[in-house]
C-alpha cells in the first residue's frame, strides 16, 4: 500500500481516502464474504470497516502497517455482523443419501458443496483464520497479529478447522448408503 | 467414487481452490456509499492518552508545582503590564490575537501506567478486579463454552477492560468456566498448552486460587477454585512497544493482586 496515500488520508484528504477505498474494497468484500458466507452481511461488514478506517486513520501510528491494521478493523466488523445476525449460524444440513452425488474422478462439485457446508459449521474464529491464511496467503504470525490472538491459538484454530474440513471431504469420498446397497 | 487423499497438502489445496472461486462480488456501489458518508463523519484524532490523576502528591512535587505557578503569574503579569505600556490595556486598541499553531497531540509515552482506581465486577464470570482510571469496561454477554480459550478483541464471551484510545492494542481479557470433570491441574495445563506463547510457566496464586502464569512475553494467568477455571490476560500490542511499556509484568502482578474471585456468583 502506498504510504503516502495513507498519510494523506490520515490528514483528512478525502481524495486520497477515495483512492484507498478503491484499492482495498474489492479485497475487503472478498474476505468478508468468505468469512461470513453471506454477501449481504459481507457488504455491511465491508462498509462498516471502511468507515472505521476513515474514522480511525489518524490513530494509526505507522502508515506502513496500514494493511494489517485495516484487516484488523475488517475482522472486527465481520464479528460484529456475525453477532448481529444469526444467518451465519451453523448449517446442519447434511448430504442426503437421496441427493445426486458425483462419482467421477474429479468430484469437484461435491467437494465444493461439502466444503461449503463444513465451513459454515465452523465458528467465526476458525473461518477467519482459514480465510486469512488460505485466501490471503498470510503467514500465521501475520494472521495472529490481525486477529489479536497468540500464534499458538491461531495455529490451533487452523488445525481444528483443517481437520473439520478434511472430515467433510473424507465423508464426501465415502460411498453413500445407496451406493453400498447397490 | 472419489479417491480423495487425506494429506494436509490435498486438503489445503482443496480449501484454497474453493476459496479462490469467483463469487461475483460487486464493490462499486458499496464503495460509493462509503464515500458518500465520509463528508458527514469526522475523523477521530489521536489523543494518545486519557487524563490521569497522580496517585499521591509528595512534598517535592507540591513545591515544584507552586514554583511553576509563581513563574506563570510573573510571566502573565509582565505581559499584561507590558501591553498596557504599549497602549494595550485601557488604550482602546483592539487586541489582535497572534496566530497560534494548533497543538499537536503529545507523542510522549506515559512514564507509568495509570493507577488502578476503578473496580469491575463480572457477574457472568464471577470475578472482580481493579483497572485503570479512564479505561472502558465491556462485560461479556455470553458464557465461555469452548474447551480452550480463544481471544479476539470484542468476543462476546470475554470481559474486556481496555484503553479507549489503544483499544485492541492494550486490554485485559477475563473469562471463566466450570472445569467439569477435569482436575484443576489438568484444566490449567490444557489452557496453557493451547497457547504456544506460554510454554514457560510458573505457579501463581490469585486470591487464593492456584494455577499458572506465563513467562516472559505471556501475560496470562490461569487459575482454578471451587470447580471453576479463570483466564486473566493482559494484551499489549507489538505495534506500540513504547506506549505499552509501562504495562509490564510488575503492573500485571499489581492488577492480579486486586482480583477477587467469587465462583459461586458466576452465571453459566
Amino acid at each position: 500500500m502506498d504510504t503516502d496515500l495513507v498519510t494523506r488520508a490520515q490528514g483528512g484528504d478525502q481524495e486520497a481516502f477515495a483512492d484507498l477505498v478503491y484499492a482495498i474494497a474489492d479485497r475487503f468484500l472478498a474476505v468478508s464474504h468468505r468469512i461470513l458466507s453471506d454477501i449481504d452481511l459481507a457488504e455491511d461488514a465491508t462498509q462498516q470497516a471502511l468507515l472505521s478506517v476513515w474514522q480511525t486513520l489518524p490513530q494509526l501510528r505507522d502508515p506502513a502497517r496500514f494493511e494489517a491494521w485495516s484487516y484488523r478493523l475488517l475482522v472486527r466488523a465481520c464479528y460484529a455482523e456475525g453477532r448481529k445476525s444469526r444467518r451465519w449460524a451453523p448449517s446442519l444440513r447434511l448430504l442426503s443419501v437421496d441427493e445426486p452425488m458425483v462419482v467421477d474422478g474429479t468430484s469437484a462439485v461435491v467437494d465444493r458443496d461439502q466444503l461449503e457446508r463444513a465451513f459454515r459449521r465452523l465458528s467465526l474464529n476458525h473461518r477467519t483464520v482459514v480465510v486469512l491464511h488460505h485466501y490471503l496467503d498470510l503467514p500465521l504470525d501475520r494472521v495472529a497479529d490481525i486477529v489479536g490472538a497468540p500464534l499458538g491459538t491461531v495455529g490451533s484454530r487452523l488445525d481444528y478447522a483443517t481437520r473439520q474440513l478434511r472430515s467433510a471431504l473424507i465423508a464426501d469420498a465415502q460411498p453413500t448408503a445407496r451406493e453400498v446397497a447397490q | 467414487m472419489t479417491e480423495f487423499q487425506t494429506s494436509d497438502r490435498d486438503v489445503n489445496r482443496a480449501i484454497r481452490s474453493w476459496l479462490h472461486e469467483d463469487r461475483h462480488e460487486d464493490v462499486s456501489r458499496l464503495a460509493g456509499a462509503v464515500l458518500d458518508q465520509v463528508d458527514t463523519i469526522p475523523q477521530r484524532r489521536a489523543t494518545w492518552w486519557p487524563a490521569r490523576r497522580t496517585p499521591t502528591m509528595n512534598k517535592t512535587f507540591g513545591l515544584g508545582l507552586a514554583a511553576a505557578a509563581v513563574v506563570v503569574v510573573l510571566i502573565v503579569g509582565a505581559q499584561l503590564f507590558g501591553s498596557a505600556g504599549n497602549g494595550g490595556m485601557g488604550s482602546g486598541a483592539t487586541p489582535t490575537p497572534e496566530p497560534t499553531a494548533t497543538p499537536e497531540p503529545s507523542p510522549s509515552p506515559p512514564a507509568s501506567a495509570p493507577p488502578l482506581t476503578q473496580t469491575f465486577t463480572s457477574n457472568l464470570h464471577g470475578i472482580s478486579v481493579s483497572y485503570p482510571e479512564g479505561w472502558t469496561a465491556e462485560a461479556a454477554t455470553e458464557p465461555w463454552t469452548e474447551s480452550t480459550f480463544s481471544l479476539l478483541f470484542g468476543e462476546s464471551h470475554v470481559d474486556f477492560l481496555y484503553d479507549p484510545v489503544l483499544t485492541d492494542h492494550l486490554f485485559l481479557a477475563i473469562a471463566s468456566q466450570p472445569i467439569g470433570d477435569s482436575t484443576p491441574e489438568d484444566w490449567v495445563a490444557e489452557q496453557m498448552a493451547s497457547d504456544e506463547g506460554c510454554t514457560a510457566t510458573e505457579p501463581i496464586a490469585v486470591d487464593g486460587a492456584t494455577g499458572l502464569i506465563g513467562g516472559e512475553g505471556c501475560d496470562v494467568a490461569v487459575v482454578t477454585t471451587a470447580g471453576r477455571g479463570y483466564w486473566i490476560q493482559l494484551h499489549t500490542s507489538d505495534d506500540d512497544p513504547v506506549v505499552v511499556a509501562p504495562y509490564d509484568r510488575a503492573w500485571f502482578d499489581e492488577l492480579l493482586a486486586t482480583v477477587q474471585l467469587h465462583p459461586e456468583d458466576a452465571a453459566d
